[in-house]
């Protein structure tokens, strides 16, 4: 076996070929694409399975040159990536990415919520946000005083006592690197027995009521529940 | 004739097939026994994680597609092709280059390798920066994502103009005034001998190109992801409503999160509390310079290039979104 620069090269597209390909087959991709960019990953396992496959077999009559240390580490900085996706395979962003975030404070979510509920029958984080701050929106949607809701998020802030906690879900468009974390704030209300902590993925049903520049919910029921395998929204509609 | 040295073929250093098995085993136990510590429970590793991985993901597909762009120039673009460019007028050679653009739909990781072979076949530096800095901003599929996602606003017209305008002011004036300098702008680097024609040659080309290429942009990836976990982001909110500081901070955003210019329209048209100058400015910026690229351009170009670019584009961008929220806003 010769670690040369044939190899070297060989190595990195059939690992990344792998890695795409396991991706598409598994569905994964959703953890880190949005969906106007899904059509990357099929490009990707095809294209690198052709490119590695047409590597191997141009070069396997010629001399190779020897992989200098370089070489071998752009390899190891090449594989660096799938080590990642493998030993953080169901990770995903949580509060501390909704702190650091730009929050819905830096954008103005309610054109965003017209273009999303356009089709949308659900009343969902980015609706309730905008029509918060947007009584037009609000009528539009139907969203009144007692109106009943239900939300399947995490928790991005950390309650303390009895006052509210916000329950939010992340936004993306292209990929993780640009998600917008949206919050709702949940009352507690008859719920207050159930222990809520950072990150807990709760499915919380309730009704609205009406507080200042935002629309609360009064948790009725909250259960806790596993991570969504599409953890992310989209704010297509 | 290319001018990066050609690599010699040397005797291949010999790794006996247990070293290459132990190496994979012991990276398949150094991921089982980060799982069973618990590394994904850490959310500071958790969030730089998946944002790493999400950007190189996203990235390495636009990598392969460029080097396939670029292997294809190197083995099926006669020379004479670019002789035939070369000898255009010099002032008329850099616009060219740049409006070229518009017929290559690959984003800024992809045309890096594509630029970087142009100037190996002969093409100025000064044309091959210009088409490099345009055609992530002119190509059509950019144009088409900055229309959809500005119709719902009322602005496609004008922000699909401005932007590709402005681009193209960037790209030119970077074209002329870093290419112009003197001494080689590409670092040297090995080239893959052509044992082949055709096909072979392809293969041997692309897969240079990509693993050369994709190593920095997992560099630049970790950079950018680093930014995005350590940085507060929340912070730019609150200058939203200044025109000038606005735009400024939406440049920075830009460079932090080093999207794809493809889907970036997307994401700049969710900034809504900015003036639309202010999302303008981040989208002529982005494509241009952000942390994979710098990664990216300090493997290509000599040192400095990062800072000439952005000491050009900056200003550009940011006159363009005053005066654009000047007449639309």
């Amino acid at each position: 076996m010769k670690l040369d620069l044939r190899t070297v090269r060989a190595i990195g597209l059939i690992a990344w070929g792998a890695l795409f390909g396991w991706l598409w087959l598994t569905g994964e991709s959703v953890r880190y694409l949005g969906p106007r960019t899904q059509w990357v990953v099929p490009v990707g396992a095809v294209g690198l399975t052709l490119a590695a496959a047409g590597y191997l077999r141009a070069t396997r009559h010629e001399p190779s040159a020897r992989a200098r240390p370089l070489e071998l580490l752009g390899l190891v900085a090449l594989i660096v990536p799938i080590l990642a996706a493998a030993t953080l395979a169901h990770a995903q962003l949580g509060s501390l990415a909704a702190s650091n975030k730009l929050s819905s404070r830096g954008i103005d979510p309610s054109a965003l919520a017209r273009l999303a509920s356009r089709d949308a029958h659900d009343i969902g984080f980015l609706q309730l946000n905008a029509a918060g701050r947007d009584s037009g929106l609000s009528r539009e949607l139907g969203l009144s005083q007692g109106s009943p809701v239900r939300l399947l998020g995490f928790v991005s802030s950390e309650p303390s006592g009895g006052a509210p906690y916000e329950l939010s879900r992340f936004y993306i468009t292209c990929c993780v690197a640009d998600a917008v974390p949206v919050g709702v704030h949940v009352l507690k209300g008859a719920t207050g027995h159930v222990q809520v902590r950072r990150n807990d993925w709760l499915d919380v049903t309730g009704i609205l009521n009406r507080g200042d520049r935002e629309w609360v919910v009064h948790a009725v029921r909250v259960r806790h529940v596993d991570a969504p395998s599409d953890p992310y929204l989209s704010f297509a509609p | 004739m290319e001018r990066a040295a050609a690599i010699r073929p040397a005797p291949a250093r010999v790794i006996p097939l247990w070293a290459v098995g132990a190496a994979f085993w012991i990276a398949v136990g150094v991921v089982i026994a980060a799982r069973a510590a618990g590394i994904a429970e850490s959310e500071t590793l958790a969030t730089f994680g998946v944002i790493f991985t999400s950007i190189v993901v996203e990235a390495l597909p636009f990598i392969l597609l460029g080097a396939a762009a670029s292997a294809a120039i190197a083995v099926w673009v006669p020379a004479r092709a670019f002789a035939r460019v070369a000898r255009l007028p010099a002032p008329l050679q850099v616009p060219a280059a740049a409006a070229a653009g518009l017929a290559m739909p690959v984003c800024e990781c992809g045309s890096v390798p594509v630029a970087r072979r142009l100037m190996l076949r002969g093409l100025s530096p000064a044309a091959g920066i210009a088409f490099m800095l345009a055609a992530p901003i002119l190509n059509p599929i950019v144009l088409a994502s900055t229309w959809v996602a500005y119709g719902a606003a009322g602005k496609a017209v004008e922000m699909t103009a401005a932007r590709a305008g402005l681009g193209l002011i960037v790209a030119v004036l970077a074209g002329w005034l870093i290419g112009r300098g003197r001494g080689e702008l590409l670092r040297e680097r090995e080239e893959p001998v052509d044992h082949h024609q055709h096909t072979g040659g392809f293969a041997e080309h692309l897969a240079d190109d990509f693993v050369f290429m994709g190593r920095f942009v997992v560099l630049g990836a970790a950079v950018a992801a680093l930014l995005q976990t350590v940085v507060p982001q929340d912070a730019l909110s609150a200058v939203a409503d200044r025109p000038l500081l606005g735009a400024l901070a939406l440049m920075g955003l830009a460079v932090a999160l080093s999207l794809c210019s493809e889907a970036d329209a997307f994401v700049a048209v969710s900034f809504t509390a900015f003036p639309l100058g202010s999302q303008l400015a981040f989208l002529v910026l982005g494509p241009v310079v952000d942390a994979k690229l710098a990664v990216l351009y300090g493997a290509t170009f000599r040192r400095g290039f990062v800072l000439q670019v952005l000491v050009i584009a900056v200003p550009v961008a940011l006159a363009g979104a005053l005066v654009f929220d000047e007449v639309f806003g």
